[in-house]
């Protein structure tokens, strides 16, 4: 099952527990959250430990247009500290070549690194000249990585893409027209969120389209494609063609959005959920999943994780404080890799088909508990899952008339 | 069909100041009583509550200086009892928290007498627990939307020994298609006029030990530590 831990701030032993117990398969390192000498340490670390780990690093380079960026410990780096503060003039071909060949020296300079993955920018629509700006990085990463770093690990060349674009078909397919002839072997995709609440419900036409994208590129043209922050989407994305799908542990390492990189007010602290894998929605655990208990049901909503006996033992609202950030993410992490999992090994066509299943019967889980009185808050669910069910539907007429 | 449904003249603010007139008033609220202490909107780990009353169990002199409210002091002394210590593995590994921090909140609550060191790396609680003479009342106000007003409630039993959803006389007979699950969490529903401060409790709270010690330390000690009492 191939998830990997989209680390952040906060990452404590959860990667190492993560890659132990198999619920993930490797990291996407994050620079914001790290200096470069401690990321090298802990690269180095993991792979003594784990030969097979996946160890990937997003450059998020596309932090340099954000004017005064919480950026942390991202000016530590040169490929950043050097070009901070761009705005679209500053582009130039040459200027380019430079942002490229710098952010990919520091990920030569990490040998523990799978993949080269390459600097970027955010796009709003396929047509707009940042999209333009991304495709030259891009390209340029390629050429660099062909002639300068004789291809010496393979090459992901990153997008990160407004989930608005995805609602312009027609510019959509003319971008992929454009990348689906690159000499690469794969994509980092990145799509940029609205919001980064849990309740961050996508447009079906859009996320229609983003599962068309990645089918494209995947199932259509034979490259790797590593989706970012895809969280509950996993499974779904997968089941289209993605490679690999990537997760954290806080919200704003589930969904991707440069709300990460603004000034920022003191976030309050969090309710508990838990990931319901039958419900396929991570739920409060007081009073949902506590709601659940009461009517003596929680064997339907539970996972099956190895996390879940500290719930069923004290009941969850009072085994909620022993429910804490790291048991939280592991089980996470274990529940929606088992989804894919599941799905895993089938031939493509069964996968959506399967998934359409769960999410059908997570619909029916979702009603049988509001029959009973049981009330769910709107950013749990269950209104995602017809989404969900309608972006499929969306995927399929598109790949019909494909 | 034209809606019965009666109009409410008043906005949830202004039922919120008289109701507090009423929570501070000498005699408390009828079948109640009156309160030891009470806050307004305080801030809890499961949501914000429009009041919260303390009752205290019996007379004695409750010392609350150097109270700690942190999510970490909280998770510490909800996991220490008197009779059985602890050892500093056991406390990191059942809190989740990192060894320093852990050490560091140690610290601090042995230093304020909140718990005890019972030997190198070996902590209990101590035998005077300011919770065990308090009961918690949580009331939330609500001129409409019954359903979030009882999944907030759910949420606050979570801390609170009582909860009531105080809502307008007209809005009463909204909530009768919800007694099954009032009364499976055992939640009081009573009717507030703001008009006349007549209180009448419609249904009965079950008081209940809070389900989580440690959301029951974090609200009260937070209450206390940072906000004055009304």
């Amino acid at each position: 099952m191939p998830l990997l831990a989209q680390s952040g701030y906060g990452r404590a032993e959860k990667i190492q527990k993560g890659l132990k117990s198999g619920c993930i398969k490797g990291v996407i390192l994050s620079p914001r959250d790290e200096e470069p000498a401690k990321l090298k340490d802990f690269s180095a670390e993991l792979r003594e430990t784990y030969n097979d780990a996946l160890i990937l690093f997003d450059p998020q380079f596309y932090a340099t247009t954000v004017l005064c960026p919480r950026d942390q410990n991202l000016p530590s780096y040169d490929y950043y500290n050097n070009n901070k503060g761009l705005s679209r003039t500053k582009f130039t071909p040459q200027g380019i070549q430079r942002y490229v060949s710098e952010a990919l020296a520091f990920q030569n300079s990490v040998q523990e690194l799978s993949y080269y993955i390459s600097p970027t920018v955010i796009f709003e629509d396929f047509r707009d000249s940042w999209s333009q700006i991304s495709l030259g990085l891009a390209e340029q990463a390629i050429e660099h990585w062909s002639k300068d770093l004789s291809r010496n690990k393979p090459l992901l060349c990153s997008l990160a893409i407004s989930e608005f674009a995805f609602r312009n078909r027609e510019g959509l397919d003319e971008f992929l027209d454009a990348i689906s002839a690159w000499d690469v072997n794969g994509f980092y995709l990145l799509i940029n969120r609205n919001s980064t609440s849990s309740n961050a419900i996508f447009d079906s036409t859009a996320l229609g389209n983003i599962l068309y994208f990645i089918h494209v590129l995947s199932r259509i043209n034979n490259y790797e494609v590593f989706c970012g922050y895809s969280d509950w989407h996993s499974f779904i994305l997968e089941a289209v063609g993605a490679s690999h799908t990537a997760c954290g542990w806080f919200q704003n390492l589930k969904n991707f959005s440069m709300s990460r990189f603004l000034p920022a007010g003191r976030a309050r602290q969090p309710r508990k959920r838990y990931s319901s894998g039958p419900l396929l929605s991570s739920i409060l655990i007081n009073p949902e999943l506590e709601a659940v208990y009461s009517i003596g049901s929680l064997p339907t909503a539970l996972s099956g994780t190895s996390h879940d006996s500290i719930l069923v033992n004290h009941g969850p609202a009072a085994g909620e404080q022993f429910w804490s950030g790291e048991v939280a993410c592991l089980s996470h992490w274990e529940t929606i890799s088992s989804i894919a999992s599941s799905l895993s090994g089938q031939p493509a066509s069964k996968q959506l088909e399967l998934a359409t299943n769960k999410i059908n019967m997570a619909k029916t889980l979702f009603r049988s508990f509001q029959q009973r009185e049981i009330i769910f808050d709107p950013s749990t669910g269950p209104n995602h899952l017809d989404i969900w069910l309608q972006a499929i539907q969306n995927f399929k007429n598109s790949i019909s008339s494909f | 069909m034209t809606s019965m449904a009666t109009k409410i003249l008043y906005s949830e603010e202004e039922m919120a100041l008289a109701f507090q007139k009423k929570l501070l008033s000498k005699k408390g609220l009828p079948g109640i009583g009156p309160f030891w202490r009470v806050f307004k909107e305080v801030l809890s780990l499961s949501g914000r509550p429009d009041f919260l009353g303390i009752q205290k169990k019996n007379r004695k002199k409750v010392q609350f200086s150097n109270l700690n409210g942190s999510i970490v002091a909280s998770s510490i002394m909800a996991l220490l009892k008197p009779n059985t210590s602890k050892s500093l593995k056991t406390i990191v590994k059942n809190t989740g928290f990192s060894l320093p921090v852990v050490k560091r909140v140690l610290k601090g609550l042995v230093e304020d007498n909140h718990i005890v060191q019972a030997g190198p790396d070996m902590f209990k609680g101590t035998e005077v627990s300011l919770i065990a003479e308090m009961e918690t009342f949580v009331f939330e106000l609500k001129l409409n939307n019954t359903k979030r007003a009882i999944f907030q409630a759910q949420q606050y039993k979570s801390f609170a020994h009582h909860v009531f959803i105080i809502a307008p006389p007209s809005r009463i007979p909204n909530y009768r298609k919800f007694k099954k699950v009032l009364d499976l969490w055992g939640i009081g529903l009573a009717s507030f006029d703001p008009d006349t401060l007549s209180f009448k409790i419609e249904n009965p709270s079950v008081p209940k030990e809070p389900a989580s010690k440690q959301q029951l330390l974090y609200t009260v000690y937070n209450a206390m530590a940072q906000q004055a009492a009304l």
